[in-house]
């Protein structure tokens, strides 16, 4: 048997320290470590927690991936998404069974890949992911939050509640079962004061293979969907079941999963703190606290956002944010800048981090101009001396528009690109486009079914 | 903070596994120790290693599910659902909503709620209760048992013919482990605005002033802190520190060294 790196480090203090020891030895005697027996089953029962702990982080980043394909009409990137089997339903669309009528579906919705003038903003939000005992399927609850337009034509509010499932097939979580429950629908002039718009009715040109499987109408009438979960504070938590631990025969093979289970459990909660710093930079940002902003950079890290150009090392990122406002400085001004969806993809070594996430930003001055941005970031954080931190920030603008305007006749204008008085280290990595012209944001993945 | 965790948490096991060394080599005779000893302590490290990654795994269950609570508070809050709500919350929690006060326990927190729903369970028909909750920053107690979470809101609410409102502002909530269940033990959300949807933030005030109840049912103690409302602005305290460090400019180093040159 390998040596564990803990058994070597006591031999090596070996002997000396032992008789000190003993008499706190003798009370931990009594002690006894437990038989391998009982020690196989609890790593068995901790290796099924852990596989329903991927799971849940897969199957969130498996429904944000779907909601960005969404966004850009990668139609034949999202039906990818779904099992052969699964079924879709999007409010009264009635029901498209099999993944080839859920690519005929997507495919009827509009012409592939980003458009001219198209604006599908498909928020994935508020996630409660439940695995069944087994790790083979799961059942989700999302909120959708949209902003739509087609330019020079129309722009709506939209929000409604997915009530998903999800199998866990050749090694990949997929969709199985996508129903959106709509909820509210309305014209932005307008707003949901003033105009409610009814759920979508079934196509007459492709017809689904089902009718609407619930009745219920949009608001102003009132709808529960229906939950897949009890309320979680009266509802026991549900305990992952371990497969056979029959492998787990002896101290060779235990050592060995309890290796693998420290690796898995240590990317776990890499991925939570990837998305917490994510989230902190957010309130740090919208707050303008651009010290403490500055801070979660790495000494050499990067911030990019709106073509402004590449601000290397902290005390550029903290010149970079004086173009934002001054720190601490709110009176009146709205600077809320809101992080979400977020993909987040970290490598096999626990070292670095990548994550595609949504901007959706409220801003503007009392008495002044309300405004909107949407928009998408491509992030790198890194691990350093054992604390995530942020390496790359970037963020590609698919619009900023003035709340009175809206996006239906919004003016294409660039980015505000770079600043003359406040320049950057470098230019722009790279160039984007945004709303009404078309731009896809490269992804830092690719399909997680299908690898391309 | 959770890497610093575990690398204390590795030296804590570095220094378990000698006192469990010390177990197996006081009380074995010499001969004996290195085989059926050795094995002892090669279980017991196996041991104290499955404990610590129980431990962890468990930080990562606490952490979803302090997230799945305040989600799920989310969607019976924006549907009315006011029992399924009340049972969220601990027997001793607080509930302090906009600038309506401090609501003590559980019986006051269902109060609060049923008079807010006008005594009854669930939306009216022409009503709009949209209540996102997004942007979770959970921060675990040292002893398993609490939590704290700051959360963002953000609302689209209304009634249709009559007036509609889009609105956000921050939670800084807290949670208990009870009996193995999280539940809400105070929950503190302000109402950064609050504003009519014509003309937006921009053109309009806070549309309530941050009032929904406490004219109707007092509260148990006035708003812990009270910044007014839009166009007012203010930061609703962060709980957790800067999980990195917080920027010092150069400028600043160079002063304070100086400074501390000539004491």
């Amino acid at each position: 048997m390998k040596p564990l790196p803990q058994l070597k480090i006591m031999r090596k203090i070996g002997r000396g320290a032992l008789l000190a020891s003993c008499m706190s030895a003798l009370v931990l005697a009594a002690d006894m470590p437990m038989p391998l027996q009982q020690l196989a089953q609890q790593v068995a029962q901790l290796q099924a927690e852990v596989v329903n702990l991927e799971a849940e982080n897969e199957i969130e980043n498996l429904q944000g991936i779907f909601g960005f394909y969404f966004d850009k009409n990668e139609w034949q990137q999202a039906a990818d998404l779904f099992t052969d089997d699964a079924t879709l339903e999007w409010g009264g669309s009635g029901v498209y069974a099999g993944k080839a009528r859920i690519l005929a579906y997507l495919k009827s919705l509009g012409a592939k890949g980003p458009q001219e003038g198209l604006l599908n903003e498909q928020m994935q939000l508020q996630p409660i992911v439940s695995v069944a005992a087994d790790g083979q399927s799961a059942k989700a609850r999302w909120h959708l939050f949209s902003q739509e337009a087609v330019h020079g034509i129309n722009h709506f509010w939209g929000t409604g509640v997915y009530e998903n499932e999800y199998r866990f097939e050749n090694g990949v979580w997929k969709l199985s079962k996508l129903k959106l429950y709509s909820t509210m629908k309305t014209p932005y002039q307008d707003g949901w004061g003033v105009t409610a718009l009814p759920r979508s009715k079934a196509s007459t040109t492709l017809p689904p293979d089902q009718p609407p499987t619930t009745d219920y109408k949009n608001y102003p009438s009132v709808f529960v969907a229906p939950f897949h979960y009890s309320n979680p504070a009266i509802a026991e938590p549900l305990h992952a079941q371990p497969a056979a631990a029959a492998n787990l025969t002896d101290m060779a093979a235990v050592t060995e999963a309890l290796a693998s289970l420290e690796k898995r459990i240590g990317l776990l909660q890499d991925a939570d703190a990837v998305e917490r710093l994510h989230t902190i930079y957010g309130y740090y940002l919208a707050h303008n606290k651009w010290d403490e902003l500055t801070g979660i950079f790495t000494s050499d890290g990067t911030i990019e956002i709106a073509l402004r150009g590449v601000y290397k090392g902290r005390e550029s990122v903290r010149r970079n944010l004086n173009l934002y406002g001054v720190q601490d400085e709110l009176k009146g001004t709205l600077h809320n800048h809101m992080q979400y969806q977020p993909v987040i993809h970290i490598a096999p070594d626990g070292q670095s981090a990548l994550m595609r996430s949504r901007a959706f930003s409220l801003m503007g001055n009392y008495g002044g101009t309300g405004r909107f941005m949407g928009g998408t970031y491509e992030n790198l954080f890194v691990k350093r001396d054992g604390v995530w931190q942020l390496h790359l920030d970037h963020q590609l603008n698919t619009y900023f528009a003035t709340y009175d305007v809206g996006w239906k006749d919004l003016q294409w204008i660039a980015a505000p690109g770079i600043s003359q008085t406040n320049p950057p280290d470098a230019p722009p990595s790279m160039q984007f486009e945004m709303y009404p012209r078309p731009f896809l944001p490269p992804y830092h993945y690719k399909n997680p079914v299908t690898g391309k | 903070m959770k890497t610093k965790q575990s690398a204390w948490q590795h030296k804590f096991r570095s220094l378990l596994c000698v006192s469990l060394l010390a177990v197996s080599s006081c009380s074995a005779p010499p001969e004996q120790a290195k085989s059926v000893t050795g094995e002892a302590a090669d279980l017991a490290v196996l041991q104290q290693q499955l404990q610590d990654l129980q431990a962890r795994a468990e930080q990562v269950k606490d952490a979803n599910a302090i997230k799945k609570l305040q989600r799920a508070y989310g969607y019976y809050i924006e549907k009315g659902l006011w029992d399924e709500v009340v049972a969220l919350f601990a027997d001793d929690a607080t509930l302090e909503l906009a600038r309506d006060g401090v609501y003590s326990g559980k019986d006051r927190i269902r109060d609060y709620f049923y008079t807010l729903g006008q005594g009854k369970q669930g939306l009216h028909e022409g009503q709009l209760n949209e209540q996102l909750q997004v942007m979770p920053v959970v921060t675990l107690g040292l002893d398993g048992k609490t939590a704290k979470a700051r959360w963002r809101n953000i609302l689209l609410v209304g009634e249709l013919g009559k007036h509609a409102e889009l609105g956000e502002g921050p939670f800084e909530n807290e949670y208990v482990k009870d009996n193995g269940i999280w539940k809400l033990s105070k929950v503190k959300w302000q109402q950064a605005f609050l504003v009519s949807y014509a003309g937006g933030w921009a053109k309009n005030e806070d549309f309530n002033k941050g009032i929904w109840v406490s004219g109707r049912l007092p509260p148990d103690a006035p708003p812990t802190e009270d910044h007014g409302w839009w166009p007012e602005t203010w930061l609703l305290p962060f709980h957790f520190p800067n999980p990195v460090a917080t920027y010092v400019p150069p400028a600043t180093t160079d002063a304070s060294a100086k400074l501390g040159d000539k004491p």
